[in-house]
């Protein structure tokens, strides 16, 4: 479903991204890790278009995507989170949600005037997915709450529903459990798996725990200093000694 | 006194709703609002002068400053902060000149006298009372037009620029031609404000538009409220008692002036310590129950 060929970035002199290629196949978890200032979050950066590639191919469900404008990107069912959450603070949590649908009636100039009918009845169904979300997810006391209120570790589950509510094909979270306890990390992991079960996303998930992924992600990629190193089974990952080498090399 | 100070609060109100589609809502600060207050004055007293009927002149008044908003708009596309504030304070600064150099159309520095006073379906309105009655009205459908815009799906569009622009693009929204919509919408209101002004003056030249003015609006936007409409008739309010009470009260021009500045900073210092989003902030707009709020 995603397939990215000799992606390369350059920052100055710094190859961020070398020559790195990835398949995402559709309905799985596949996982993306590798030490700090590997170039991790610059490859979701470019696959979604963020960030322009220098040189590669990116093809989303069999249309050349490359260097297409991020929101396009997302139109066609592509949806990140951020490393860095990026939520918007100065709203409700319940405001977060329903503003994310791409199908929303009403963010046109001219909706406001020639759909008011058909506007209420859309926000009300909004209303009513994104609660039921929030109830799953154990955070419907909080709905009416502006966002910048909640704890961080809310923040990034609020941060990922939101993505949810975009009704996405597949979803890519840069770190998603980074710096939360591990409550919500677990708390985490049972929804991406709801998540794909029942709805049937694909996820891309960049992790820099290895822990996170291994009995989450069906393969792995592994990047090391802007490089592909190693690619395979969690099990296969956990075992080589190329991965094991970058870990540690960093880590010391 | 009452009316004039009264019918100020107005024009100045429907102008800063306008640029609080800007400023509150989209959270930008613009520096151009001299300029579309300008153009719709222009537009307005000169439509007016060669025959055409006041509420379609008000009205093209807003739409030229509407349609030099989405021009802007275009041109600041990339723009972030700093830049876009730079960017509009410099095209506030063209405008000017064009107002003061283009004599053929606007006389320039001599400025022009007799801009006719409304008349709708032939009823003049002459006195202060009926300015009054008239422009209440206006601001009434300002505010209700706004208010619908920013309660509805929209207004939270917009808002999302204001919060996060790259958490927006991320989720799929078209940022450019959001953002552009919101400049035009502004100096629409912009546009009409200043047609209004024109037309109770009586008399525009090109001083009336300066960056003075400008910031003045942004106080208004900021004391009263960001991202609140009625925020922005109350700083409106505040405003003009501060800027025009010292006149009526005797003061000497030249500490008129220093006490106003004084004042202004003091509301400005006052409010970031206190209440940094104004004496109204935003309001909540949404709750589960009360759905249909969301469409209204
Ligand atoms: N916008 C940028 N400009 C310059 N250098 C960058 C930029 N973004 C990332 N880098 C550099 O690229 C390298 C990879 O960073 P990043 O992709 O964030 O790594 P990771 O997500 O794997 O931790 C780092 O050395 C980082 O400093
Ligand atoms: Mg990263």
């Amino acid at each position: 479903m995603l397939e990215a060929n000799g992606i390369e970035k350059n920052f100055g002199g710094l190859k961020a991204v070398d020559n790195v290629s990835i398949k995402v196949k559709e309905g799985t978890i596949m996982g993306l890790i590798g030490p700090n200032g590997a170039g991790k979050t610059t490859f979701f950066n470019l696959i979604t278009g963020f960030l322009s590639t220098d040189s590669g191919e990116i093809k989303f469900k069999g249309k050349d995507i490359t260097n297409l404008e991020p929101h396009l990107i997302s139109r066609l069912g592509m949806v990140r989170t951020f490393q860095q959450t990026r939520i918007f603070p100065e709203m409700t949590v319940l405001e977060n949600l329903i503003v994310a649908p791409q199908d929303n009636v009403g963010e046109g100039f001219f909706d406001p005037i020639f759909y008011r009918k058909a506007l209420k009845d859309d926000q009300k169904e909004k209303i009513s997915v994104a609660v039921a979300i929030l109830k799953d997810m154990g955070l419907y006391d909080q709905k009416d709450e502006y966002a910048k209120n909640l704890p961080y570790g809310e923040q990034k589950r609020l941060e990922l529903m939101r993505a949810v509510m975009t009704s996405p094909d597949i979803l890519l979270l840069d770190e998603p459990t980074a710096g939360v306890s591990q409550d919500y990390t677990d708390n985490m992991k049972s929804y991406i798996k709801k998540l794909k079960n029942e709805r049937g996303i694909t996820f891309f998930i960049i992790e820099h725990k290895m822990s996170f992924l291994m009995d989450l992600a069906e393969y792995l990629y592994v990047i090391d200093h802007g490089k592909l190193i190693a690619s395979g089974t969690p099990k296969e990952i956990q075992n080589n000694t190329k991965v094991i080498n970058a870990y540690l090399g960093t880590e010391g | 006194m009452f009316y004039h100070l009264t019918i100020l609060m107005i024009i100045y109100s429907i102008t800063c709703i306008g640029l609080n589609i800007v400023v509150g809502y989209t959270g930008f600060f613009s520096f151009a609002r001299a300029a579309f207050f300008g153009i719709g004055a222009y537009t307005s007293a000169l439509l007016v002068m060669s025959g055409v009927p006041f509420l379609i002149a008000i009205i093209a008044g807003g739409i030229l400053a509407a349609i030099f908003g989405w021009i802007l708009g275009l041109i600041t596309v990339e723009m972030t902060g700093d830049y876009f504030a730079l960017a509009t304070f410099a095209f506030a600064e063209m405008t000017r000149q064009v107002f003061i150099n283009w004599t053929g159309l606007t006389r320039g520095p001599l400025g022009l006298p007799g801009i006719p006073r409304p008349e709708i379906f032939g009823f003049r309105f002459s006195t202060n009372q009926a300015y009054l009655f008239l422009y209440i009205i206006l601001l009434i459908l300002v505010l209700l037009i706004t208010e619908m815009y920013v309660k509805s799906p929209f207004g939270r569009l917009l808002k999302t620029i204001r919060e996060d622009e790259t958490a927006a693009q991320s989720l799929g929204k078209d940022i450019a031609k959001t953002k552009n919509i919101a400049i035009a919408m502004g100096a629409f209101f912009g546009g009409v404000g200043g047609a209004l002004y024109a037309h109770y003056i009586t008399y525009i030249d090109p001083s009336a538009f300066v960056l003075h003015i400008t910031i003045f609006f942004l106080i208004i936007v900021i004391a009263g409220g960001m991202g609140n409409n009625y925020g922005t008739i109350l700083g409106a309010v505040m405003l003009v008692l501060v800027r025009e009470l010292p006149r009526y009260l005797g003061l000497s021009p030249a500490f008129a002036a220093s006490l106003q500045q004084m004042v202004y900073s003091s509301i400005l210092v006052i409010l970031m310590l206190v209440r940094p989003r104004g004496l109204l902030g935003e309001r909540k707009l949404l709750s589960e129950q009360s759905s249909e709020e969301g469409g209204k």
